[in-house]
């Protein structure tokens, strides 16, 4: 039987989330961000 | 545990996406303070019944200002099309955009460009660009104005230096 208390019970797999839902993130806003560079200044 | 507990795994998510935000915010402003790409400016305010008695509206087109590096081109869309309809600049030369609309509210988009304006009656928009490569780039409404909608569009024929104005 775990003596881990409710408060210390540590979820696991979230770090996976968390790298997946960052590399997504990253993935899709840098995708339109080197689009805009690569169309150059606009002024 | 008091009622302002926040867990750990969630400060980490908290942490996480301020992080992103923070940064996606600073390279928002990297590309439109150091590298020139920026939203199109409404210049001017301009009175859409009295184009054809303005001495910069009355004769849309490009206007050379410096030869082979700098050119103006001035840009009525009106229903539904865009005067000029076709406009040749040479590459390599910054073209700065002036486009305003004759009645109702239009859009004006270079494909394939980060070129991108509503044109409002009444206003004048601005947006500069140099176009590097020589050929064609097409330009649309971006705006839905009626009927003829589709069929509002345009060309810029980018051509190289040695060959503009022949």
């Amino acid at each position: 039987m775990s003596s881990q208390s409710p408060e210390e019970f540590a979820p696991r797999g979230t770090w996976v989330i968390v790298i997946l839902f960052v590399a997504l993130l990253i993935l899709i806003w840098g995708s339109v961000y080197w689009m805009l560079l690569q169309y150059g200044p606009t002024v | 545990m008091s009622a302002l507990h926040i867990d750990k795994h969630e400060k980490r998510w908290i942490t996480i996406s301020m992080v992103l935000l923070a940064a996606f915010a600073v390279l928002i402003g990297v590309a439109g303070f150091a590298l020139g790409v920026q939203v199109p400016t409404l210049e001017q305010k301009i009175d859409p019944a009295k184009l054809d008695q303005d001495p910069e509206w009355s004769n849309p087109g490009v206007r050379e200002i410096v030869p082979g590096k700098r050119y103006e081109v001035f840009l009525i869309a009106q229903t539904w099309q865009f005067v000029p309809r076709e406009i040749v600049v040479p590459a390599g030369a910054k073209v700065t955009f002036y486009v305003t609309s004759r009645d109702i509210q239009h859009g004006f988009k270079v494909l394939d460009t980060d070129l991108n304006v509503q044109v409002i009656p009444g206003y004048v928009g601005k947006l500069s660009y140099t176009f590097k490569e020589p050929g064609e780039y097409k330009f649309i409404c971006t705006e839905y104005c009626g009927l003829g909608h589709a069929a509002m569009f345009g060309v810029i024929k980018v051509v190289p230096p040695e060959e503009y104005g022949q």
